[in-house]
């Protein structure tokens, strides 16, 4: 069964990692998001990260759904709220049978969750705020 | 009949989280986001890259058909991870 996240609690990896860990799994992948301090020229002071909360979890449920139904186990927390420089902001974490499974699976969550979960991050740069990636 | 959209994001910041708008039965998506252009033209360019949730699922078709308890909510791109 997924665990699904959303709140600005801070990400406890270990805590996470601990639910992933199963007899019938072999090996798990986990991708960890934190706030970057430059995107080239861009230096980033702090970001906040707010939601449509619901709705984001039932995307999120979906995701983990898709993967577990194939055998994986997901979890998945993600960290609303005013974030610095360094601070966790995602943690996606797929346990699977095999290698192969763990790193597919959890390639295929982030890279959803970055498309179709309602989430968003305003950016605080030295110089300007902006919304996303704008 | 009123209903209520939420808004997310940049449209949040600038319009608030939430508007009442009197809509049909049933509107084309691109009439909903015009609705909503039409009080505030600076975010124009933003309502036609979001998406529009009906009942918290994104809506794929052309048209939406609303209840008064229906949940509708504009989804500028979403930027988690």
């Amino acid at each position: 069964m997924a665990f699904i996240e959303i709140n600005e609690q801070p990400i406890d990896v270990l805590k996470l990692q601990q639910k992933l860990i199963a007899p019938e799994y072999g090996g798990l992948d986990i991708f960890i998001g934190f706030v970057r301090q430059w995107t080239g020229k861009t230096e980033t002071k702090k970001i906040e990260y707010s939601s449509y909360r619901p709705m984001a979890i039932k995307q999120l449920t979906k995701i983990a759904a898709k993967i577990e139904k194939k055998g994986g186990r997901v979890v998945i927390k993600h960290r609303l709220g005013e974030l610095k420089v360094g601070d966790l902001a995602v943690f996606v974490g797929v346990a699977a049978p095999h290698r192969k499974e763990a790193f597919k699976w959890c390639q295929y969550a982030i890279d959803t969750l970055k498309e179709e979960v309602p989430i968003w991050k305003k950016e605080y740069d030295t110089d300007k705020v902006r919304w996303g990636n704008s | 009949m009123k209903v209520r959209v939420k808004l997310f994001g940049l449209l949040a910041a600038q319009l608030g989280d939430e508007i009442i708008l009197d809509l049909p039965q049933e509107i084309e998506v691109s009439a909903l986001k015009a609705r909503i252009a039409a009080k505030d033209a600076s975010l124009k360019k933003w309502l036609s890259l979001s998406r529009v949730a009906l009942n918290q699922e994104f809506v794929t078709s052309k048209k939406i058909r609303l209840k008064p308890d229906s949940e509708v909510a504009i989804i500028p791109p979403v930027s988690g991870g």
